[in-house]
Order: structure tokens, then sequence, then C-alpha cells
């Protein structure tokens, strides 16, 4: 009986997972950027050019999931002295956390498309829950290099201080928006 | 009120320099500790402003705090049993390496070969070298607090030019609550055991990690320590003549130190590109 089981859940093991693609993020065309209020003055953009992650989607069963990976010291603004300081124990130390993380943890459809996305964002060891609604989304063969590719964007809102980057506040703004550009290719 | 006390200056200076000269004139009024027991007390207030109480996550910066207060409070029994051992020095510049080792342990492990070894052999001299000769320089008051006046201030400013204003609010606060200690050792009646080792230990182990996470976390060269490295030195060896009042004594100690200071922040504000940001 013992055998029949688990014959059987071997053979349903690649059913599933073979219904779910999977993808991997390209790093080309992947950037997190972010705009923060500078003293109410102007809205500052940045991005981080550094990032890795995995991408699976099941559009029969409406399910998926994303996880990203940031390098904190590939982070631009354009302006080197401020970018040395953004990766400093002041803002992101990036010298004792390299990493931000976001992992979801419900993909929501609304018919065929992908409209928001739960999940965990942890930078500095502190993780908080973050929706991100998806303005946009495809899946297609890209003309230029012939792979099967899913992309999308996205964006949300955080503050800083609850990840404990206080530095600057409340001249430099304490909201966060989050821009997402996200491209995968299949695996 | 509370906006004022937002402000950097007073957070980072004006506090710890009040309670320094608090703290320090009960101290040596009931005789429970060293005065220099001021600078660590000038410290924790401006920790509890800039960083406030939290420990989680536990960050190189928050390890340092906790170092600085143990090694006060080490440095405090050390006075109470009057204990001067040979090696004295020595022995805590050992426990120094050991303090950077968990301070620094999990970022050095991720470099690899010869970057691992060259950085983690650098922060452990460099903290060792600053413990090693401010305990030296224990059993002389206006030495000491001459140093670690000019190391702070030094140490302080250069980690902001290196991008980093929450080291150098650490650095400005243990100048600034050390400089509260030199005053009362000037108002109040001299002390014949010195600043202590509760002055000294703290000041050593709190501003050689300083220096170093300065240089390891944010943008500051490391060949600005080496300058820096030189004011315990100059503290100890700096003819000052003896029939000089102390008062003129402190300020020659003091002047001559700033200077070594101030040439390391032009080295550093020279590599830095010699522009700000805000």
């Amino acid at each position: 009986m013992r055998k029949l089981i688990l014959a059987a859940a071997v053979i349903a093991l690649p059913t599933n997972v073979a219904l779910a693609e999977s993808y991997t993020i390209d790093p080309e065309h992947t950037f997190p950027n972010f705009t923060v209020s500078h003293v109410g003055f102007s809205t500052m953009h940045g991005r981080f050019n550094k990032s890795s992650g995995k991408l699976a989607l099941d559009a029969a069963k409406k399910t998926g999931s994303v996880e990203i990976t940031i390098d904190a010291a590939s982070i631009d603004t354009a302006f080197a002295k401020r970018d040395q300081h953004l990766k400093s124990p002041d803002f992101f130390n990036a010298g004792e956390f390299p990493n931000i993380t976001f992992k979801s943890t419900k993909v929501t459809f609304t018919g065929d498309k992908v409209t928001s996305v739960d999940g965990d964002l942890t930078i500095m060891k502190t993780t908080k829950p973050v929706t991100l609604t998806v303005t946009s989304m495809k899946c297609d063969v890209n003309p230029f290099n012939k792979k099967f590719a899913c992309g999308f964007d996205a964006n949300g809102k955080i503050k800083r201080s609850d990840f404990g980057i206080n530095y600057g506040l409340p001249a430099v703004g304490d909201d966060v928006g989050l821009m997402l550009e996200v491209e995968a290719i299949k695996d | 009120m509370t906006d004022l006390l937002n402000f950097p200056e007073v957070q980072s200076f004006v506090l710890p320099l009040l309670a320094a000269l608090l703290v320090g004139a009960i101290a040596h009024r009931f005789s429970f500790a060293q005065r220099g027991i001021g600078m660590i007390a000038g410290f924790i207030v401006t920790v509890l402003f800039v960083n406030g109480v939290e420990l989680q996550p536990l960050t190189a910066a928050r390890k340092i705090v906790i170092l600085g207060i143990a090694a006060a409070i080490v440095g405090a029994v050390v006075d109470q049993r009057g204990a001067r051992w040979h090696g004295r020095p020595l022995y805590f510049a050992v426990l120094s390496i050991l303090a950077s080792a968990w301070v620094m342990g999990v970022a050095l492990l991720r470099k690899n070969g010869l970057e691992l070894l060259t950085a983690g052999a650098g922060i452990a001299f460099y903290t060792a070298w600053v413990t090693y000769w401010l305990d030296r320089l224990s059993d002389q008051e206006l030495r000491a607090t001459s140093a670690t006046v000019s190391l702070g201030l030094g140490t302080g400013l250069a980690a902001i030019i290196g991008s980093s204003a929450l080291f150098g609010q650490m650095g400005i606060a243990i100048s600034a609550a050390s400089g509260g200690v030199l005053l009362l050792a000037l108002l109040q009646m001299q002390n014949k055991d010195g600043a202590g080792c509760v002055l000294t230990l703290p000041a050593g182990i709190l501003l050689g990690l300083i220096g170093c996470t300065a240089v390891a976390f944010a943008n500051l060269p490391w060949t600005v320590l080496a300058i820096l490295s030189l004011i315990p030195l100059v503290a100890r060896w700096l003819p000052v003549p003896t029939h000089w009042q102390r008062w003129p004594q402190a300020a020659f100690l003091t002047v001559s130190t700033l200077v070594v200071a101030g040439l390391a922040l032009a080295y550093a504000w020279y590599l830095a590109g010699g522009s700000s940001y805000s």
C-alpha cells in the first residue's frame, strides 16, 4: 500500500510542476525603481541596477509566484556621492545587508491577467508585507531572441521607516514609491 | 524643544557634553567612579537619540554601542580595583581584536582570499592600536582626554565625509563628551589616578571600531585612519612645559592633537573630491 502511494506521488509530481511554467528573471530588463520626496522640493528617482530571481506562472490554475533578489549596492540615483551615502549604514547598509528580497505570498488574477502581487519585502532583515499592483503584463515570444518570456510592470508603496531606514526623516520623505519593470525568460 | 532635540548638532555635541559634565561631576563628587565615566554617559545619550533602544537587527553600529558600554563597565571595575598589572594595554588590545571580529566578522567573511586577509588584519590592527595607546594614557588625564576629544572629532567628521552620518554623530559625541570630562578635569581637583580605564578603554574600542566600520561600510579611505592613529602618540609624547598651569597645558595638548585630526580631515576631504551634497 505504501509503495502504491509513493508511486502515485511520483507520477503526480511532474504533472503539477509541468503545469506551472518556470521563468528566470532577465537582469537586463528587470529594474526595481523607486521615488522619494526630497525635502518637498521635488521627487527623486532612483533604481537598483542588479537583480535576479524566479517567476512561476500557471495560467490554467491562476496561480503564480515571484521571487526577486536585489543587490542593495547597485543603487543608482545618477549621482555617485548620494549613491555612496545610500549604500552606507545611514540608509541601506549594503555592506552588512547586501540583498533586498521580495517573495510573493499571493498572486491575484482578474480574468486571464495578473492584477496584483502580495508579498514580503525584506530590507535589512526586516520583513513587511507589500502589495504590488500590476499595471501591464505580457507573455509571448520575444521577437529579438525568439525566447518565450513574460514581463510585467508593477507599482506599490512602502514607508522606509517601517524597515528602520530613518535617516533624514522627515525632510527626506518617508513614503517611497516602488515601480518594478520585470522580464523573465522561460526555463 | 522637541524640534531642538532633532538637530544633529544638539544630539551629538550639546547633549553628550552636558551629560558628561553632569555624570562626571557626580561621579567625582561621590567617588563611585572616575569622572571619565562621563564620556560613556554622553555617548549613550547621543545613541538614544540617533539609534533609539532597539537592538534588532543587530547591526555593526549596535554591536559597537554594546561593546562600548561593556568596555566602560570593565574599565570602571579595573579602576575601582586599582588594577595596573604589567601588560594591561596589550591585554586590552587583544580584547579589542576579539571585539572587532564580532562586529565585522559577518561582513568580512563575504570577502575572499587576500581581500579578507588584508581587511581583517587592518581592522584588527587599527582597533588594537587605538585601544593600546589610549590605555597607555589612562593615568594622564589631560593627555588622555585631549586625545579622545581630537580622535573622536577626527573620526566623526571623517566618517561624515566618508558618507556615514550615523558613525559621524557617534564619533563627535565621544569627542564632545570627552570635552566635558576635560572641562571637569580643569574645574575640579586634579585626579591623581588620571582619566582611568573607564574613559580610555571604551574610547579606544569605540573609536577604533567606528573608524573601521566607516572604512568598511561607508566610503572612508583607510589612509585617513593611518593619520588619525598618530593622535594618541602625539598626546603621549608631545613635550609640555611642566611649569605651565593646567589650562594652558590642556589647550596646548588639545590644539596639537586637533591639528593631526585636521590633517586627516583635509586629506579625507581631498580624497572625496572636495565637495559635499545635500
